[in-house]
């Protein structure tokens, strides 16, 4: 019995108040990234909640991406992703543009809320500050908060 | 009814001298509390109501901006537009407690470094500070600066004027209230009163919180 309850209050001591701190799981890497040069031009699904996993499809899939520039020179980014499962889900998407050299421009831009409905595509839509310089980008998605 | 033993009177009596000291001891609410954090205003913070929270703000500003530099009118670098950011004509007909500064003071910093040149920026909000120095220059009470004088202050071409609004939903028996947001931005020709670019942001939180904006 009172290995029992030791146990118990062990389990209880590990629970982290992750609530108390606030906003939602923090996203965690999707592995085998590789370096930075490999995921230039790319989008990367940042968020291991939507991924499916070993045997199993990923929530969200990227149909199709590209990118052009506008009529001032800027670059318009664009992912077209699909809502894989049976339910409304809302994901966010970010772009980091960089300029020839590889070197990022600017922080990235702010988190854009894309609402997908269920078994259905939608189009997030990212654009850079900076014109002429912007050489290559890099597209994160994750679960809305 | 049986004999208390010694050991068990003096535990009664320790007791009982506790308890009588701590109501003597000063009320003090001697809880840990939770520590002050910083947060990212781009995220979703600890509080989040249904109105507008730090990331919509930041979020629809970056937008704006991004948009105003992909646009031919306003973003020009051989013939950089003059143009006019502030909340003078940007208005909140929602339900949101807002300062509407937050949304034009924010917007103008980052296309002022963002554009780099391809607009500048004309504060028609400082003017009176701008007629103050330009009389005392004219007045001779103060020299004529190190940058040759103009006939007159810039005129501007462009000119923000906004609009928030709302509608507001709530289920009686539970509590829980929508409210959706549509926030308008327009850059007008201020000389033709022509619309020259056009953004909005809209977004729909629903809740049952008592969270306070001010």
């Amino acid at each position: 019995m009172i290995v029992l309850v030791y146990l118990l209050l062990l389990a209880f001591a590990g629970c982290t108040p992750q609530a108390l701190l606030g906003g939602g799981v923090p996203s965690q890497r999707t592995e085998n990234q590789g370096s930075l040069t490999n995921r230039l031009n790319t989008v990367t699904i940042v968020d291991n909640a939507l991924l499916g996993g070993p045997g199993k499809l990923d929530r969200v899939s990227v149909e199709s991406s590209s990118s052009h520039r506008t009529p001032t020179g800027t670059l318009e980014v664009w992912a077209v992703l699909r809502n894989m499962t049976d339910y409304p889900m809302q994901i966010e998407g970010r772009t980091q543009f960089f300029d020839r050299d590889q070197v990022p421009l600017a922080a990235p831009t702010s988190w854009t809320r894309v609402h997908l409905p269920a078994n259905s595509t939608a189009t997030y839509r990212g654009l850079s500050t900076h014109a002429d310089e912007v050489g290559y980008y890099t597209v994160e998605i994750r679960e809305g908060r | 009814m049986y004999e208390l033993g010694s050991c068990y009177r003096v535990g009664v009596a320790t007791i009982a001298s506790l308890m009588f000291c701590s109501c003597l001891a000063p009320r003090v609410d001697n809880r840990p509390g939770r520590a002050t954090t910083y947060e990212d205003p781009g995220e979703q913070g600890a509080v989040v109501g249904i109105g507008i929270d730090a990331q919509d703000l930041v979020a629809m500003t970056d937008q704006m901006m991004v948009d105003m530099l992909a646009n031919p009118h306003l973003s020009n670098p051989g013939r950089p537009p003059r143009v006019i950011v502030d909340s003078i004509y940007f208005k909140n007909e929602s339900s949101s407690r807002m300062n509407l500064n937050l949304i034009t003071d924010r917007l103008r910093i980052q296309l002022g470094r963002a554009a780099a040149g391809r607009m500048v920026f004309v504060g028609r909000e400082l003017a009176p500070m701008i007629e103050h120095e330009r009389d005392l220059k004219r007045q001779g009470i103060v020299d004529a600066g190190s940058k040759p004088g103009t006939t007159a202050p810039a005129g501007g071409d462009y000119r923000l004027a906004g609009r928030i609004t709302s509608l507001d939903s709530v289920r009686a028996e539970s509590g829980v209230t929508s409210r959706y947001h549509q926030i308008i931005f327009e850059m007008v020709d201020l000389e033709t009163g022509v619309i020259v670019w056009g953004g909005s942001y809209e977004f729909k939180k629903s809740g049952r919180d008592d969270v306070i904006y001010r």
